[in-house]
């Protein structure tokens, strides 16, 4: 036996072992239905559509609060006192609050702007609510690590407010921005889970369903793989777009 | 109206002399919870057309202060500032942003856009100019030229020396074709050999642009090196200001002094006296002397007239020349040798010649 035949057969066999034990602490039976897989896929959909939309939603509005804020701020370059002090009261407030309860807080204006407060519809408003704060909060943070040296340099050479705001507060803190994104997204992940308490579905509302109530822990623990996998790669982009736009 | 009438009529009988930048009166408070802070106190200025004006101080001293209100990054809180004969004062934020556009600044840390290269830092303030892409490509690459970097046109700050940040900060100020530059510290980051490279193209710009240059800084070498007029601050104030030559040889404030002394070795000498080293050990009837001379008094063979006439002997015990905004400044310390009374005629004599006499002993 030559020694790379060897040192397969020795993985091979440790690989064995592993499924083994795996396999007697969680059979893979409820999964190997094909209704279950389909049903799977349909609530990764679901969660993937819930991260979708209310992602670019809270993206958008959390970059122009956090950049309200870092300007109306004391010493910024849109000084404004009462802008800032009810801009950070709102992300104070809707921080503060914990996710199921805002779900049962914003009922109404999900009822007014959606029309419904249940389904994946009724999911929307507190999702972008709840994640809106976090990421603003973010943002301002990564923007305060402009340099003040860059910002007097664009003013001394004639740039206006909103240029200064597109061309030097976003366009030099894109890598943070990024990664600030990677993390919100990763958080937003974690509420949609939650958000199928209201009917919204998703991967959340699949393992409650049969792996919690049912007791059927595969069903868990194919969840669990799904958002790793999202997980993952909601990182790896980011960290690859952080090192392409980083100089 | 009024004020603006009043400037001009300044300026016809001021005669002669273009002002280019006017500090009136500039006072600036910074209020803080405990106290106000006075950074600048009632300071006035009056910079020429193509002058190379260094305004010195110590920190704190509100130099910094002073010339951010030329650009009105800081805003007086008492004051003018005008701006060939422009009140920038009474400017709305637009037409203020024009006026700005006029005048390039420099920072200490060069302050440039890491996202950005070379190129793109320096097209930074030409977007929106209404210049197509080939014209702002032809001004870079002009601009580079300049302040001699055409090789790292594409590279990033991070991959620069500091001194070749400053060049692409420098190229980066002049890209609208300012008429003046302010340099906030310019060179205050930068190493000794650095700092002689960046003056000598400021020099060279000043000359070949005919740009107004303002220089801040705490180092007397750098105002040394290129101004032709210099302001001394200390704590808010203005407490001298003028020529350079005169500056240098006759300072009359005691910080223009500690700043001078700061760039020759002619300071040494007064350790030495303090510390009654054996090489200023004096006789009785000896005097020491420290002289202080510029090119409109050099050309007399002034020792040698001394000793014929006045029946002294003179020992050098040191001396130096320096070349001020192209003249000569000489510092000369001797001893002086002979009867009282000849000593005091020839101190007299001296004097009369217009050369800066100190006794030192």
């Amino acid at each position: 036996m030559d020694i790379g035949t060897m040192i397969s057969n020795f993985f091979e066999s440790i690989l064995a072992v592993i499924f083994d034990v795996v396999t007697q602490f969680l059979p893979m039976d409820f999964m190997n239905n094909p209704k279950m897989i389909s049903e799977l896929v349909q609530e990764t959909y679901m969660t993937l559509k819930m991260l979708f939309f209310s992602g670019i939603f809270a993206l958008i509005f959390g970059i122009i609060f956090g950049v309200l804020i870092t300007v109306t701020k004391k010493d910024g370059i849109l000084e404004n006192k009462i802008i800032y002090f009810i801009l950070d009261k709102f992300i104070n407030f809707f921080r503060s609050i914990p996710f199921v309860i805002l779900m049962a807080l914003l009922v109404g204006a999900s009822r007014l702007v959606m029309g419904t407060a249940t389904g994946i519809k009724g999911t929307y408003i507190p999702l972008i609510f709840g994640t809106i704060p976090f990421f603003a909060r973010q943002i301002e943070s990564v923007l305060s690590e402009v340099d003040d040296g860059l910002i007097e340099a664009s003013i001394a050479m004639g740039n206006t407010p909103m240029q200064i705001i597109t061309r030097v507060y976003l366009k030099e803190s894109i890598p943070g921005i990024i990664r600030s994104v990677s993390i919100t997204l990763i958080s937003l992940l974690g509420l949609t889970a939650m958000a199928g308490q209201v009917g919204g579905g998703g991967l959340g509302a699949f393992a409650i369903r049969h792996g919690y109530a049912r007791g059927k822990v595969d069903a868990t623990w194919s969840t669990v793989i799904i958002i790793l996998l999202i997980v993952t790669a909601i990182q790896a982009l980011g960290n690859y777009l952080t090192r392409k736009t980083t100089h | 109206m009024h004020s603006s009438f009043g400037r001009m009529f300044f300026y016809f009988i001021g005669g002669g002399s273009v002002s280019k930048i006017q500090l009136v009166n500039i006072t600036k408070i910074f209020k803080t919870k405990e106290n106000d802070v006075h950074a600048v106190r009632k300071a006035s200025l009056h910079i020429e057309e193509k002058d190379i004006f260094g305004v010195i101080g110590f920190s704190g001293a509100g130099k910094s202060t002073l010339i951010r209100c030329i650009n009105l990054l800081e805003r007086p809180t008492e004051g003018e500032v005008v701006i060939d004969g422009k009140n920038l004062m009474d400017l709305s934020a637009r037409d203020l942003r024009a006026e700005r556009k006029k005048i390039g600044m420099i920072f200490q840390h060069f302050n440039l856009m890491r996202s950005r290269t070379v190129a793109q830092n320096i097209a930074f303030p030409l977007k929106g100019s209404g210049l197509s892409k080939e014209q702002i490509n032809k001004k870079v690459d002009e601009l580079l030229e300049l302040v001699e970097l055409k090789d790292k046109k594409k590279a990033y700050p991070s991959q620069l020396s500091g001194g070749q940040k400053q060049r692409v900060a420098i190229a980066r100020a002049l890209a609208n074709d300012p008429s003046i530059l302010l340099c906030d510290e310019a060179t205050s980051a930068l190493d000794p050999q650095t700092t002689q490279s960046i003056l000598a193209l400021l020099k060279n710009l000043n000359e070949k642009l005919k740009i107004t240059i303002v220089i801040i800084t705490h180092e007397m070498a750098v105002v040394k090196a290129i101004c032709n007029k210099v302001a001394i601050m200390e704590d808010g104030n203005i407490v001298e200001e003028g020529n350079i030559i005169d500056i240098f040889t006759k300072p009359k404030s005691e910080v223009t002094r500690t700043f001078i002394n700061t760039t020759t070795s002619i300071h040494q000498i007064y350790e030495l006296i303090e510390k009654n080293d054996p090489l200023v050990d004096l006789d009785v009837d000896e005097t020491m002397l420290r002289l202080v001379y510029s090119s409109s008094n050099t050309k007399e063979a002034l020792m040698t007239y001394l000793v014929k006439t006045y029946d002294v002997s003179f020992n050098i015990i040191f001396g130096n020349v320096e070349v001020l905004a192209n003249s000569p400044l000489g510092n000369l310390v001797v001893k002086l040798k002979g009867e009282k009374a000849n000593i005091e005629s020839a101190i007299t004599y001296i004097k009369g010649q217009g050369v800066g006499v100190e006794v030192l002993k």
